[in-house]
C-alpha cells in the first residue's frame, strides 16, 4: 500500500503541466477542419451532399484522435513506461493542432475547386488520409521523444515497448479513422 | 440550393472580396496615405495583409543613394553571413558604416529638395556634387571590400579587411561632418 | 521610380533570395510590394499579348488581360497551404516573408515570361497547329514557372524536419491549382476559328479535360466527352 502511495506520488510529481497547447491553438485546429469540410460542402451540390461533406473532415481526424487517445494513455500506464501522462497528452494534441492547421490552410484550395469544379470531394479523399498520416507521424515522434526523455535507464526495453505500443496505437487509429469515414460517407 | 445560387454567389463573393478589398485599402490609408498602396491594396489585398501589423510608415528621409546603399551592403552581409567568412566581429562595423552612409545620403536628399524648392546657389550645388561622389566612391570600395573577404576565405589575411574597413569608416565620418557642416 | 522598378526586376532575377531576405519584415514589405505586383501584372500582361497574338483581334488584350490573373490566383490561393506545409516539417515562416516569397516569385516568373515571349511569338508566327499552340504555351508556362517556384522553396528558413516533403506538397499544390486556374480563364489560345470569348463556361476540369484530349492524341474515341457544367459558378445542377 505505501509501495503503491509512492509511485502515485511519484506519477504525480511528473506529472506537472508541461504546456499543453492553449485553447486558441486548439480552437484554431478544430476551426481547421471545420473550414476545410464547409469549403468541400460548398461544392457538393445540393443540401444533401453538404450535410455529408461538411464534418466529415472533423469527425474523421478529430473522433479517432478522442476515441483512442485514451487508449493509448492506458496502454502506456500498464505497460509501466516513464512518459508523464501530460506530455503525451500534449504530443496528441500538439498533433491535432498541427494536422488542423494544415486544414486551414488548404481551406482556400478546396474552397476554389468547389467554385470552379465539382472536383473537392475526390481531393477531400486524397487530403483527408494525408493530413492524417501527418497528424499520426507527427504524434508518433513526438510519443517516442516524450518517452526517450523520461527514460534514463532501460532505455531501449522502454523504447521498444513504447514504440510497440505507438505502431498499435497508429494501427488502431487508422482503422477507427477509416470506420468513421465509411460511417460518414455511406451512413 | 447551392446549385441555383451561381450568379448571385459570384456576385457577393465578388462583393466581399473588394469590400475586404476597401477595408484593407482603409486601414492601410490611416497609415500610409499613398496612392499606390491604398490602390494596390484594393485590388490585391491578400499580399497586404502583413502591412496591416506594421508601425506607421515613416516619412522619406532618405537620399538618391539610399537604394544603392541597401543593394551594396545587403550584398556584403550576405557574404559576411558566409559560414566561411564566420568568426570575424565586423558586423557592428559595417552597420556602422551602412549608418554613417546613410546619414550623409539623407543629407544630400535634404540638399535635393532644397536645389529643386529654391532652384539652389552654385555652392550648394557643387557641395552636394561632391558629397554624392564621395558617398559613391565609398560604396564602391565596399564593394571592393567584398572581394576582399573571398580573397581572405583563400589567403586569411582578415587584418587587411579590417584595416580596411577602419580606412571606410573614416572617410565616411569626415564625409559625415562636412555634409553637416554644409547640409 | 521606373529606375527602382527595373532595378528591382533586375535583383529579383539576379538574387531573388536576397530581395526575399532585404524585404521580409512588414516595413520594408511596404516598399516592394506594388512594385513587384506591378512587374508581375506587365511581365505576364506582355506574355499574355503574345499569346492572344495567336488568334488575334480581341483576343490580344484578353488573353493580356487574364494572364496576370493566371499566375495571381494560385500563388494567393496557395500561399496559407504552403506555410502550413512548411510548419509541418517544423519551419515557421512569418506571414510576411510567406508573402514577399510569393511575390518574388511570381514576379520572376512573369519577368521570364516576358522575356521568352518573342520566342513563342516566333513560333505562333509560322501558324502551328492549335493543339501545339496550347502545348507550347503550357511547356513555355513550366519552363518559366520552375525559376519561381524554386524561388518559393528556397527562400524558407533552414532547419526543420523532412523540409522537401513541405516543398515538394506546395510545388503540387501550386501546380494543380495554377493548372485549374488556366481551365478556369481559358481561352488563352483560341482556335482561329472560333468565336472570341472572355471566358469559357465552366466546364467539368482541368484533369476530365487532359483525360479527354490524351484519349483524342491517342486515337481512342469510344468515349464520347460531353463535359457539364460544375462548380458553384458553373451552373452545375441546372
Amino acid at each position: 500500500m505505501e509501495a503503491a502511495a509512492e509511485v502515485w506520488t511519484e506519477t504525480a510529481a511528473e506529472e506537472s503541466p508541461t504546456g499543453l497547447p492553449a485553447p486558441s491553438e486548439l480552437a484554431r485546429g478544430v476551426l481547421g477542419f471545420v473550414a476545410l469540410g464547409a469549403a468541400v460542402a460548398l461544392g457538393s451540390g445540393d443540401a444533401q451532399g453538404a450535410a455529408l461533406h461538411g464534418p466529415t473532415a472533423l469527425l474523421v481526424d478529430a473522433g479517432s484522435l478522442v476515441l483512442t487517445g485514451p487508449a493509448l494513455l492506458v496502454g502506456h500506464q500498464f505497460l509501466d513506461l516513464g512518459a508523464p501522462v501530460t506530455r503525451l497528452a500534449d504530443d496528441l494534441l500538439r498533433a491535432f493542432v498541427r494536422s488542423g492547421g494544415m486544414a486551414l490552410g488548404l481551406a482556400p484550395v478546396f474552397l476554389y475547386f468547389s467554385a470552379t469544379s465539382g472536383l473537392s470531394p475526390a481531393l477531400m479523399a486524397l487530403a483527408l488520409p494525408a493530413i492524417g498520416a501527418l497528424g499520426l507521424a507527427h504524434a508518433a515522434v513526438g510519443l517516442v521523444a516524450s518517452e526517450r526523455d523520461a527514460a534514463a535507464d532501460h532505455a531501449v526495453a522502454r523504447l521498444a515497448k513504447m514504440r510497440l505500443l505507438v505502431s498499435g496505437w497508429i494501427l488502431l487509429t487508422v482503422l477507427v479513422g477509416a470506420r468513421i469515414a465509411a460511417r460518414v460517407v455511406l451512413g | 440550393m447551392i446549385a441555383y445560387v451561381q450568379p448571385g454567389l459570384a456576385a457577393v463573393l465578388g462583393v466581399a472580396y473588394l469590400a475586404t478589398g476597401g477595408a484593407v485599402a482603409w486601414s492601410l490609408y490611416r497609415k500610409d496615405p499613398s496612392p499606390a498602396v491604398v490602390a494596390g491594396a484594393l485590388v490585391a489585398w491578400p499580399v497586404f495583409l502583413p502591412l496591416l501589423g506594421a508601425p506607421p510608415a515613416r516619412p522619406r528621409l532618405g537620399g538618391p543613394l539610399q537604394g544603392r546603399i541597401h543593394e551594396v551592403f545587403g550584398a556584403l552581409e550576405r557574404t559576411l553571413a558566409d559560414p566561411v567568412a564566420a568568426g570575424v566581429p565586423w558586423d557592428a562595423d559595417v552597420g556602422g558604416l551602412r549608418d554613417a552612409l546613410l546619414a550623409s545620403d539623407a543629407r544630400l536628399g535634404l540638399a535635393d529638395r532644397l536645389l529643386a524648392e529654391t532652384g539652389g546657389d552654385a555652392g550648394l550645388r557643387e557641395a552636394r556634387e561632391r558629397a554624392a561622389s564621395a558617398i559613391g566612391g565609398v560604396l564602391d570600395e565596399v564593394v571592393q571590400l567584398r572581394l576582399q573577404i573571398g580573397l581572405a576565405a583563400l589567403a586569411g589575411d582578415e587584418g587587411a579587411i579590417r584595416a580596411h574597413l577602419a580606412a571606410l569608416l573614416a572617410r565616411v565620418r569626415a564625409l559625415d561632418e562636412v555634409t553637416r557642416i554644409h547640409g | 521610380m521606373s529606375r527602382g522598378v527595373f532595378g528591382l526586376a533586375g535583383a529579383v532575377l539576379r538574387d531573388p533570395i536576397g530581395v526575399v531576405e532585404a524585404h521580409e519584415d512588414a516595413e520594408s514589405l511596404r516598399e516592394v510590394v506594388v512594385p513587384l505586383l506591378g512587374i508581375a501584372a506587365v511581365g505576364c500582361g506582355i506574355f499574355g499579348l503574345v499569346v492572344g497574338g495567336y488568334r488575334g483581334g480581341l483576343q490580344v488584350p484578353f488573353a493580356a488581360l487574364k494572364m496576370p490573373a493566371l499566375l495571381w490566383i494560385p500563388v494567393i490561393l496557395t500561399l496559407p497551404a504552403c506555410r502550413a506545409f512548411f510548419a509541418a516539417a517544423e519551419i515557421e515562416v512569418s506571414w510576411s516573408r510567406m508573402t514577399i516569397a510569393g511575390l518574388v516569385a511570381m514576379a520572376r516568373t512573369a519577368v521570364l515570361a516576358a522575356a521568352i515571349g518573342p520566342v513563342v511569338w516566333l513560333v505562333y508566327s509560322l501558324q502551328p497547329s492549335y493543339h501545339l499552340a496550347v502545348l507550347l504555351l503550357a511547356a513555355t508556362l513550366g519552363l518559366v514557372g520552375l525559376p519561381g517556384l524554386s524561388v518559393l522553396a528556397r527562400s524558407m528558413p533552414t532547419g526543420g524536419r523532412n523540409r522537401w516533403m513541405a516543398a515538394l506538397a506546395s510545388v503540387v499544390v501550386l501546380a494543380i491549382c495554377t493548372a485549374q486556374t488556366g481551365w478556369v480563364l481559358r481561352p488563352f489560345v483560341a482556335r482561329p476559328a472560333a468565336e472570341v470569348t472572355f471566358l469559357r463556361p465552366l466546364e467539368e476540369d482541368v484533369f476530365s479535360s487532359l483525360g479527354a484530349t490524351t484519349r483524342s492524341a491517342t486515337g481512342d474515341y469510344s468515349k464520347d466527352w460531353q463535359p457539364e457544367r460544375k462548380g458553384m459558378f458553373g451552373g452545375r445542377g441546372r
